[in-house]
């Protein structure tokens, strides 16, 4: 994909000239590319990896394995250089970056031109992208090898998976070992995760006491950008394209509305008062870098403020919010919200649930956790010796010849909507219909095997088999076939998406089909484009293209540029989660206000009426039934009079399911009656939870304002003060003061007035909506 | 809606909902909810035009219901049998068959779509998925061309029966589908605080929600707004007595196959049955399209066995419908629709099923002046071919309208401003209205 603007000098006037971020400055970056260049990074400590490091830049953070350490490195000079440059002329600030940019483009072509190719890989990731794979992978392995010298744990934590994933060139692999060797691979990492529920601190944190989630991105790959290149990029990517259009930005958000959607977005649930406090009183300019780090667990170690109306939360600590937020995203994904809900299902959500919080507690490595999901083999029954919790994604959809196995894969992990051409050829892309036959051959070894307890299913295994081909002539050659529309018989193998085949040999011994599509789909680059999109869908409310799983030249996403540069970063990163989550939510347009119009001067830009999206605002969702149950749980503490977590659990799903109907046809469709439907009005108005969150009862949100904040004498204004903070990030306008007091003072009994008042912020659309 | 010039006289409560849409007074007006109600409920038209899809989610195979091909190789067990009417259907519907002069099978429909999602899309749209616009459903059309029929009318005018149906697109929330249970159970109706303070309750909610709205944030807040006037009028309702089939009288249950099992035919599977029900008392009470979802047609494996208990579950509960309805002299001015997302392929797979096959099938229509007891179209030989004009969605979509006097003519604007045509310029199916 060949894009005009893939131009490095191009990209520096988009990113530092036109995005309007402060510059960077430049001299630094050059003086280190200098030095890298005559044959090392200056030791910045002893755990440092031996990669390339960007030098930091602004109130950003930049990659490495030390996240805080970074930050204090920030030199003085640079600090005093930007609060200069905070309120200073715009003109002087602009003839700075053209300057900088001018002098690092030369800088770069003159060292392009002496075969340097170091600052060129370090500016952008174009030379890398061109490098052969053999030459990155061996830059990766050098990576790795030294890696393994500084962190020995890490050696330990995912050396043959990885290894799998970026196999050295010329691996000539021998099918009977390599099959060990993942056996072997798995039960090391579900070592761990056999042990028993709920998550302790020891499976998050490292033997060390290391911070786990950090990690994963201490460089399985140098990235070639800092996040605060690629934060640039994506602002004035969507500047640009909103200039083209001629719309303008809507202003920041206010610092409580970025703060409630962050918290929303990344761990499923609005900020406590405290959280909001603490984000509100700090001044320093990286706050929001500290907090996005924070919500994703990279900051648990340091206690945080706690006053007695602050709920204590069934998962206190930020990263297992963050793990269990994911979790019930990743398992609605991957099974459906009614998968494994009946009773006997073959499927074992918890466990699957347990597989999966671990890996997003870990930051698995997204490509790792596709491999570990799509190659899976084992049982799904926790104690066993070959238990997997990973293996219920695909027993959920191994019938009919795994058709929806396939398409689910194609779906999910590649972005690809492949589902019709199991009929016929795609009526609007050039998916033909081999092309699913083709992937469905890899599925077809793959059986699921149960053990029964009397009438009951026991465990169910997810094995692979030999395969004869339909027809069993020759298991060498095994094929699958497939009817076309005018009802001749066609004959599909094993190939991949991007045209990549394998033998043909059926024989589990021979060749492991399902390992083989795990492997191709952890490598491919359509891995990185699906979920960037998918991400960026969930931050920003709309994705590059819609639906967010359908990419293809038949449906062109809007920053097609966008898009494939935040992949290449993500792939780059050692395809980290976090990475790509923080990139995101310290963006421009994810901190944008909501409102728009003629006014903000971007009218136009509204995608519930058809148009693509171009970012000049944040859009405004309904927030997801889990968000919503959770926040309620914050907002009011209904759950301190709940039973334990099972207990909490159990009540939770019963809430969700009353929104979710599924239509009984075999891919487990549903529909939803929650986005913003009387049946959820309903439930929000009467329903047992709001009832007794405003019920004031002992242990309630309300009870415990009124006991610290009543008790102490505050003015029933302060009172309402928390009540608006809690539910809406905000204060009270004067009107709504004004309407309250009215209702005080006509009324004898402030308690109910609370309690009223309560019940109307929390069935407000400002408090269910995501703005 | 409430603000609209359309308020009829006598319902305080909606008078007292505009005092919330001011916010500005704090003087909260003394009204009594229930007794403005008692006065509207009795002045609901007896005559309105109405329609009911009875939707088979799963693609069930038309070819062992509606247009047997016995001897065939891709025919199947079952045995036709004569009806009421001139076609011939299935031994396992015979209560059906004595209603078949009520009904008449299209079975030219020859449509693209064999995907589920697709196919659901697509057979409740007459559009395909478009990825710039949502377009809206039966449900959402005809309840937004009929509801002023009913202007007392309370209950949302969209009402889905024990399924999810598709979404109002860009007619907006207000036509949303308002889904219940086949038990007629509506959670969460009642509020458990008395009514002076439920007035201070939304009187405060209202002046939030409104100066959000008023923000200029796009049309969510103003959606939530709109529902939550719609959720406030439901929750005092009393046409809600609409929901409860079990105040009907026994026989009539019976009939229905609500109670008493019907000698093992109903298989204890009474669901579809109180859909059924529900939807000529829901119609009755005033409610324009009322969606009963009866899923479990998906039958890839095993699918002659599976008919045989099926068959009756459904057999039992559509001819008491359309018996009902006649006999009420309610069919005449209601369009009764019977069909899923496609059928299945008429050769029969390795585990004794059938697959999803759009290219040739049925769908059932009538009532409402369309005439019945006719088979529109046919397919060869072996069932794979239309051998007739094909028909589709749009064409059923469009017959349909036009039994319920909508005119065809009419067109909508899309959110992007751009027109879209009612039914998709769908063609009406001429025999129907011969």
């Amino acid at each position: 994909m060949s894009d005009p603007r893939d131009d490095f000098i191009l990209d520096l006037f988009l990113e530092e000239a036109l995005s309007g971020v402060q510059p960077p400055d430049v001299s630094q970056r050059v003086l280190s590319a200098l030095a890298a260049r005559a044959g090392g990074v200056p030791a910045a400590g002893a755990s440092a990896p031996p990669s390339l490091r960007p030098i930091p830049i602004g109130g950003f953070r930049v990659q490495g394995s030390g996240f805080s350490e970074e930050r204090r490195r920030l030199s003085l000079r640079e600090r005093a250089f930007f609060r200069g440059a905070k309120g200073d002329k715009a003109l002087a600030l602009v003839s700075l970056a053209l300057a900088a940019s001018l002098l690092l483009a030369l800088g770069g072509y003159w060292f392009f031109a002496q075969g340097g190719a170091p600052l060129v890989a370090q500016r952008n990731s174009h030379a890398e992208r061109d490098l052969p794979p053999t030459a990155a992978k061996d830059r990766d392995v050098a990576n790795d090898a030294a890696l393994a010298k500084a962190e020995p744990e890490r050696s330990i934590a995912a050396p043959d998976v990885a290894n799998d994933l970026n196999p050295p060139a010329g691996e000539a692999t021998e099918p009977n070992q390599a099959a060990t060797q993942l056996v072997d691979d798995r039960r090391a990492a579900e070592s761990g995760a056999s042990a028993a529920e709920p998550l302790d601190a020891d499976d998050v944190n490292g033997p060390d006491g290391e911070l786990a989630g950090a990690s994963p991105s201490a460089g399985l790959s140098a990235s070639a950008s800092s996040d605060a290149d690629i934060v640039a990029y994506i602002n004035g990517t969507i500047r640009v394209r909103a200039k083209d259009a001629g719309l303008r930005l809507s202003p920041p958000a206010t610092e409580a509305e970025w703060c409630r959607r962050v918290h929303l977005d990344l761990i499923g649930r609005i900020p406590t008062i405290d959280d909001l406090e603490a984000f509100l009183v700090d001044n320093s300019r990286d706050k929001r870098s500290r907090l996005i780090d924070r919500l994703l667990g990279f900051d648990d170690s340091r206690p945080r403020k706690r006053s007695s109306n602050a709920p204590d939360l069934p998962a206190d600590r930020y990263v297992e919010s963050y793990a269990r937020f994911w979790t019930t995203l990743w398992t609605n994904l991957l099974i459906g919200r009614n998968g494994g809900m009946e009773p006997n299902s073959p499927i074992n959500r918890e466990a699957l649930q347990q597989y999966l919080r671990r890996s997003f507690a870990a930051n698995k490595p997204y490509n790792q956790l596709a491999f570990e999901l799509v190659g899976a083999h084992g049982s799904n029954l926790p104690g066993e010796d070959d238990y997997n919790g990973a293996v219920n994604f695909l027993l959920a959809h191994l019938q009919e010849k795994a058709t929806p196995a396939t398409a689910k894969t194609a779906q999910i992990f590649l972005g690809l909507q492949v589902q019709c051409t199991q009929c016929h050829n795609h009526p609007f892309n050039d998916w033909k219909q081999n092309r699913f036959w083709e992937l469905n051959a890899f599925f077809r070894q793959t059986r699921e095997t149960r053990e029964m307890r009397g009438p009951d299913v026991r465990l169910v295994r997810l094995v692979d088999e030999d395969f004869a081909g339909e027809s069993g002539d020759d298991p060498a050659e095994a094929e699958v076939y497939y009817e076309q529309r005018n009802g001749i018989l066609q004959v599909a193998y094993p190939t991949f998406v991007d045209g990549t085949t394998i033998d043909r040999d059926g024989r589990v011994a021979q060749v492991d089909r399902r390992r083989e599509l795990a492997r191709l789909i952890a490598r491919s680059e359509q891995l990185s484009l699906a979920i960037v999109n998918r991400l960026w869908a969930h931050f920003l409310g709309h994705g590059f293209t819609k639906p967010v799983d359908d990419l293809g030249p038949h449906n062109p996403p809007s920053h097609p540029e966008l898009l494939a540069r935040l992949a290449r970063e993500f792939a780059a990163s050692g395809h980290d989660l976090k990475r790509l989550m923080r990139w995101i939510t310290l963006s421009e347009p994810y901190g944008l206000s909501s409102r728009f119009g003629p006014k903000q001067g971007n009218a136009a830009d509204d995608p519930t009426v058809g148009t693509p999206p171009l970012f000049t605002h944040f859009y405004v969702r309904q927030m997801l039934a889990e968000q919503l149950y959770d926040s309620l749980l914050v907002a009011t503490g209904a759950h301190l009079t709940e039973g334990n977590y099972t207990e909490q659990q159990r009540i939770k799903d019963e809430w969700l399911r009353q929104f979710f109907i599924a239509f009984g046809t075999d891919e487990n469709d549903e529909a939803t009656t929650f986005d913003g439907t009387i049946t959820q009005t309903l439930v929000m108005m009467n329903g047992e939870l709001t009832r007794r969150a405003t019920s004031g009862e002992s242990g309630s949100f309300l009870y415990r304002i009124a006991q610290t904040d009543g008790k102490s004498g505050s003015e029933p204004k302060n009172l309402l003060n928390q009540l608006y903070r809690a539910a809406l990030a905000r204060y009270p306008s004067k009107s709504e003061l004004q309407l309250v007091g009215g209702l005080l003072g006509a009324r004898d009994d402030e308690s109910t007035v609370l309690e009223d008042v309560w019940w109307a912020l929390l069935n407000s659309n400002e408090f269910i909506l995501n703005h | 809606m409430f603000r609209s010039s359309t308020v009829p006289a006598g319902m305080t409560r909606r008078h007292f909902m505009q005092h919330l849409a001011g916010a500005s007074a704090l003087a909260l007006p003394a009204i009594n909810f229930t007794n403005a109600l008692a006065a509207s409920a009795g002045e609901l038209r007896k005559k309105h035009k109405a329609c009911i899809l009875l939707w088979m989610g799963g693609g069930p195979s038309t070819l062992d219901m509606w247009d047997l091909k016995p001897g065939t190789n891709t025919g199947g067990p079952f045995t036709p049998i004569a009806t009421s009417g001139d076609a011939q259907i299935c031994e396992h519907l015979p209560m059906m068959a004595k209603q078949m002069h009520h009904m008449a099978i299209i079975r030219s429909m020859s449509t693209r779509e064999a995907d589920h999602n697709r196919g659901r899309y697509y057979m409740h749209t007459g559009y395909v998925p478009s990825t710039t616009v949502e377009h809206p459903s039966y449900g959402a059309v005809i309840a937004h061309e009929l509801a002023e029929q009913v202007p007392n009318l309370e209950i949302p005018p969209f009402v889905s029966v024990g399924g999810g149906s598709v979404g109002p697109g860009f007619l907006g929330m207000t036509y949303a589908p308002f889904v219940v249970d086949t038990n007629g159970e509506v959670r969460n109706l009642k509020f458990d605080i008395d009514q002076s303070r439920l007035e201070q309750r939304l009187l405060t909610l209202k002046a939030v929600e409104k100066s959000f709205a008023d923000q200029g944030r796009g049309d969510a807040p103003k959606d939530h707004d709109k529902i939550l006037d719609k959720t406030i009028s439901l929750m005092t309702s009393q046409q809600m007595a609409a929901f409860k089939v079990n105040t009907e009288p026994k026989e009539v249950q019976e009939r229905y196959g609500v109670i008493g099992n019907a000698g093992g035919r109903m298989g204890g599977n009474t669901g579809f049955a109180r859909g059924c029900l529900m939807a000529r008392r829901l119609v009755e009470a005033g409610v324009p399209f009322v969606e009963v979802d009866f899923g479990g047609w998906d039958n890839h494996a095993n699918i002659f066995n599976t008919f045989e208990t099926k068959l009756p579950q459904l057999d039992q509960p559509m001819s008491a419908l359309i018996e009902d309805l006649d006999q009420r002299g309610m069919l005449e001015d209601t369009a009764v629709i019977w069909m899923g997302e496609f059928s299945r392929t008429p050769r029969i797979n390795g585990t004794t099923g059938r697959d999803h096959w759009a290219r040739a099938w049925s769908v059932v229509v009538g009532g409402a002046g369309m005439k019945g007891g006719q088979a529109i179209g046919a397919t060869n030989e072996d069932g794979t071919e239309v051998t007739t004009d094909p028909y589709t969605s749009e064409d059923v979509m469009a017959s349909v309208l036009k039994s319920l006097g909508v005119s065809l003519e009419k067109s909508f604007t899309s959110k992007n401003n751009r027109p879209m045509k009612i039914a998709n310029s769908g063609k009406v199916i001429k025999e129907l209205f011969a």
